[in-house]
């Protein structure tokens, strides 16, 4: 199992193989749970999401194609799906639109590094956050918003009273931004 | 961004995956004949997977694995390993307990919404678009939960089996329950023969009290002989240990 590639041990989870999804277990919890942890800031939430993760990897219908990405960004895709579904959840359960406290946004992002941030995908971590310095303060609160809290388009035009176009053309100049300043060659998996 | 054909501008729901089965396939035959939109998606979609980067690595609390193949042992249908029995069917919960490992299972992130609402998003394909129609939710069975022997609450609840489209839950819904504070939870233990164990856990923090848990389940002969739910001092837990809150019998034959 140890050298399987994951699109094999996905094969395999759904021909009932508990091993197989073990193994993709140890491979991913981390990421899923710490993007979870991120999303949510609560350890209890986060332990749900990642059960929840990969209870559908067991369940799910759908095929992970590897010819069309990598294992990590279809996982994170399930995951991000679920997060978005809380978070809509709990603000529309808070029946009207909560905005994020300032004081949430300060903390992120979170620049600070550990010694195990480093060891793991240092260099291409750093890219990333390097590159988020050449954001201005507007973009990177539209990131956490649409991407980390799960609000739709729609709801940051309402959110910011902007139309639907300037939010669209704010996120995708945030996106081109970002890459600018991204290496070329993705050095992580 | 906006190309020379309508649906390029659909190009940022497109990476984003905001955009519903039929325009991302109507994108994706588009694509061949677009250039700008090729490249621009390969664009977006390196800054936007580049966006998870954006987070401190996190080590998951060990017991995790467990509890999620515990979880799993649920939605299979099977006794989880290391189910505790006890002494009788009328033994109290708190003297019955000999063993256990933990299970506890809170399936598919999914507490507190409405029920309609779980349907909805548990019957959702992957990737996430919502399916255009869903199919109807017909309950197979239910059963009542009623406070527990010796409880003094208002509260009631329902534990149920839901079909939907090829997917089944289980759900147990109560009412008027008293709200969690801090890790508090409520467990859900179903008992069959002289074996007990652990359907999940759930959170009441609404002020009506209304908690929800749903399992996913893929066995048709899915039962138990009595449930309890009940008031444990954090989610961890392989046994009861609190009180128990409400109860309720069997699921009528079949």
């Amino acid at each position: 199992m140890r050298n399987l590639p994951d699109g094999e041990l996905m094969k395999l989870v759904r021909q009932r193989q508990r091993q197989a999804l073990s193994e993709l277990y140890d491979r991913y919890a981390e990421l899923v749970y710490s993007y979870a942890w991120r999303s949510l800031r609560d350890e209890g939430a986060a332990r749900e999401i990642v059960q929840a993760v990969f209870l559908r990897l067991w369940t799910t219908e759908s095929e992970y194609a590897p010819d069309k990405g990598r294992f990590s960004s279809w996982i994170l895709a399930i995951t991000r799906n679920m997060l978005i579904d809380r978070h809509r959840r709990l603000r529309k359960e808070a029946a009207h639109l909560v905005r994020p406290e300032p004081e949430m946004l300060e903390r992120v992002p979170d620049r600070s590094e550990s010694p195990e941030d480093r060891a793991i995908r240092g260099a291409f971590r750093r890219q990333v956050r390097e590159a988020f310095r050449h954001l201005s303060a507007q973009q990177v609160q539209l990131l956490e918003h649409f991407y980390w809290q799960g609000y739709s388009l729609r709801e940051l035009a309402d959110l910011y009273g902007q139309p639907l176009g300037t939010v669209k053309s704010r996120l995708h100049q945030t996106l081109k931004v970002l890459r600018k300043h991204l290496p070329a060659e993705e050095g992580w998996r | 961004m906006t190309g020379p054909h309508p649906i390029c501008d659909r190009l940022l729901e497109y990476v984003t995956g905001e955009i519903g089965a039929e325009d991302r396939e109507a994108f994706e035959r588009h694509l061949p004949d677009c250039e700008d939109c090729r490249r621009e998606v390969e664009t977006l979609t390196a800054a936007w997977e580049a966006l998870p980067f954006d987070m401190e690595r996190i080590k998951p609390p060990r017991d995790l694995k467990r509890q999620v193949f515990a979880a799993l042992d649920v939605l299979e249908g099977k006794p989880a390993p290391g189910t505790w029995r006890f002494a009788g069917r009328r033994a109290r919960p708190a003297a019955a307990i000999v063993a256990a490992a933990a299970f506890l299972l809170v399936a598919g992130g999914l507490l507190w919404g409405s029920i309609a609402d779980l349907f909805r998003r548990d019957a959702a394909p992957f990737p996430p678009d919502l399916p255009a129609a869903v199919p109807v939710a017909e309950m197979e069975w239910s059963v009542p939960l009623q406070p527990a022997e010796g409880e003094r609450n208002d509260g009631y609840g329902i534990a149920c089996v839901v079909r939907q489209g090829g997917s089944k839950q289980f759900i147990v819904y109560v009412f008027g329950a008293r709200r969690t504070t801090g890790s508090e939870a409520y467990q859900v233990w179903l008992v069959s023969g002289s074996e007990r164990r652990s359907a999940g856990t759930f959170r009441v923090s609404d002020e009506r009290g209304v908690g929800v848990l749903t399992v996913p389940i893929r066995s048709d002969s899915f039962s138990f002989d009595a449930i309890g739910i009940t008031l444990e001092p954090d989610a961890d837990g392989s046994q009861p240990r609190g009180p128990r809150v409400f109860a309720g019998g069997a699921p009528p034959p079949r």
